[in-house]
């Protein structure tokens, strides 16, 4: 492919790409600065790959908007205690918007301890509400493959959801 | 489920900023083509010199490949044992050639074996709990089958060493209020009996405890639940650790990985008596892991009391490739490699002998196929849509 016709097919993607790689971020971050400097950076590197993407780039470009996001999030422990002593002060002061704060820090920790492949379908699946076939699609792989990922993903991530395992019916008897 | 993080007015990128973005792409593209040459030439200049073959895979594209081809499978790269006496793990790594071999048709005097598996029904959303072997490459018998929802099925099964039970998960409710249930079901035909809520089960080598994760106050706790009494621990991660797999050793001890804070997983091993999980003694992570590296145990039943770990690769751009490592619980020594080019693939919760399963590549369009690993040959298993499989 040469480059006229990357960029002419780049560019007409560029808008819908860039929305889905935002949000995913900004769901994690809530920051629109940042979450601008993710999607920018996600979308540089699917120009760079452009030719590989063929039609699952959308899929492609939330789960690495995900990854720069949770790398970061490895990496920078700074940035991480931070966040930690955030989440500690919002705590003390539950408000809606302070609710959604604390439970994008819970799915940046939870997202980040999932193996690899669980997490891309995690991500598609549950951040992203896609169905079960489209994630299929996206990822390329099985619907059979989607739900085997998807259901072990779902026991550690429903945490971020603030169910209270008290009234949680998977916890009685157990 | 979580539109409600999603920001009401996402910003509108101007033409500058698309045009600042096409720029820095094209001129990471021609970086990249300067650094293959370059890659080229050295892994030319190491074959004249006969030693190519001692490189782990080394591919151009260190980003997430969403379309692989149709034939890809996963091929085994490398495998060693290297023993060591420092108690510092550490692996050495060698190549016998370009790569794995296979499919092969499992025959007779390859140690065909008899193992459990989760299956999709072809052609329906039901999941089939069933026997099959390496030998004769079928299902031998379907024990029960019960409905696949949309949210998961088939996760998980675990096959007790006596070979009397398969314990499995069925997979119920909503992702906002799961309610999965472990269920076993006996192998000589007898009707499944539903035991506790909960998923991922794991029995222990002598069938008295099950291990599984089950919601607690702080995250998903592991819970040893003791199958003749009744009894049970709960195991509870401290805040902001999250377990990401477990199994039993050999003696019965409980090996887990378990991601702190967002940090990689880590190996642990913990007395099967203990009551709370910072009583774990910390076994890895492996000589080359860092923050870039996963870890999920695959199983901890080999019959040398090593424990299987796969090692997963993560990070900025994600390559996929996966190794197993074989890690000896008592040192933290990596004895053996094998390296999955290229793919991931994951590792089933099951070992026999020198077999290891895997189902995938999971990457590949098309079923989850089952292969086995005999050394450095695999066998693929055409038992159908593979969800788990246990030994």
């Amino acid at each position: 492919m040469d480059r006229t016709r990357r960029d002419a097919e780049f560019r007409e993607a560029f808008p819908l790409l860039h929305v889905r790689a935002y949000q995913a971020a900004f769901r994690l971050l809530g920051d629109q600065a940042a979450a601008e400097d993710v999607a920018q950076e996600t979308l540089t590197r699917a120009y760079v790959h452009w030719i590989r993407l063929d039609e699952r780039r959308e899929g492609w470009v939330v789960t690495t908007a995900v990854n720069i996001v949770l790398d970061g999030f490895r990496r920078d422990k700074r940035w991480r205690r931070f966040h930690s002593d955030t989440a500690a002060t919002l705590t003390t002061t539950v408000d809606a918007e302070d609710d959604e704060q604390t439970q994008r820090l819970d799915l940046q920790r939870l997202l980040a301890a999932l193996p690899r492949r669980q997490r891309q379908v995690a991500v598609l699946r549950y951040l992203e509400d896609r169905p079960v076939r489209e994630v299929a699609d996206l990822l390329g792989c099985s619907t059979g493959t989607v739900k085997r990922h998807a259901a072990r993903a779902a026991a550690t991530l429903r945490t971020a959801l603030g169910i209270d395992p008290a009234t949680d019916p998977a916890t009685e008897g157990a | 489920m979580f539109r409600h993080l999603d920001d009401p007015t996402p910003p509108q990128p101007t033409d500058l900023v698309v045009d600042r973005i096409v720029a820095e792409g094209a001129r990471r593209v021609l970086r990249r083509r300067v650094m293959a040459g370059s890659t080229a030439a050295v892994l030319l200049a190491l074959g004249v010199a006969g030693i190519a073959g001692a490189l782990p895979g080394i591919q151009e594209d260190d980003n997430p490949v969403m379309n692989p081809g149709p034939d890809e499978v996963p091929r085994s790269s490398t495998t060693s044992s290297s023993s060591t006496t420092t108690t510092e793990p550490s692996t050495t790594t060698s190549t016998t050639g370009s790569g794995g071999t296979g499919p092969t048709t499992p025959g007779p005097d390859e140690g065909g074996d008899v193992f459990a598996a989760a299956i999709q029904k072809p052609n329906a959303d039901v999941v089939q709990i069933v026997l099959a072997n390496t030998t004769t490459n079928e299902v031998d018998r379907v024990l029960t089958e019960f409905p696949m929802i949309d949210r998961g099925g088939g996760c998980c099964v675990s096959f007790s060493d006596d070979r009397r039970y398969v314990y499995y998960v069925v997979e119920a409710g909503t992702f906002e209020e799961q309610t999965d249930m472990i269920w076993r079901v006996p192998t000589n035909g007898r009707d499944p009996e539903k035991l506790l809520a909960g998923t991922r089960p794991v029995v222990s080598p002598d069938g008295r405890t099950l291990l599984f994760l089950a919601s607690g106050a702080t995250g998903a706790d592991l819970v040893v639940h003791d199958l003749a009494g009744g009894d049970e621990r709960r195991l509870t991660p401290v805040a902001d650790d999250v377990i990401t797999s477990y199994g039993f050793t050999e003696s019965g001890e409980i090996a887990f990985s378990r991601a702190a804070g967002g940090e990689i997983s880590k190996l642990y091993q913990l007395n099967p008596g203990a009551t709370v999980l910072t009583d774990a003694r910390s076994i890895g992570p492996p000589a080359g892991s860092d923050n870039t590296t996963s870890w999920e145990i695959s199983d901890v039943r080999a019959r040398d009391n090593k424990l299987a770990v796969v090692q997963q690769t993560g990070g900025i751009g994600d390559q996929t490739e996966a190794s197993l490592l074989y890690v000896d619980p008592t040192t933290g020594a990596t004895v053996e490699t094998l390296r999955l080019l290229g793919r991931d693939a994951d590792v089933a919760n099951g070992i026999s002998g020198l077999q290891l399963s895997l189902i995938g590549p999971s990457d590949s369009p098309g079923p989850s196929t089952l292969y086995v690993v005999k050394g450095m040959e695999w066998i693929e298993v055409d038992i159908g849509t593979v969800l788990a499989v246990d030994w």
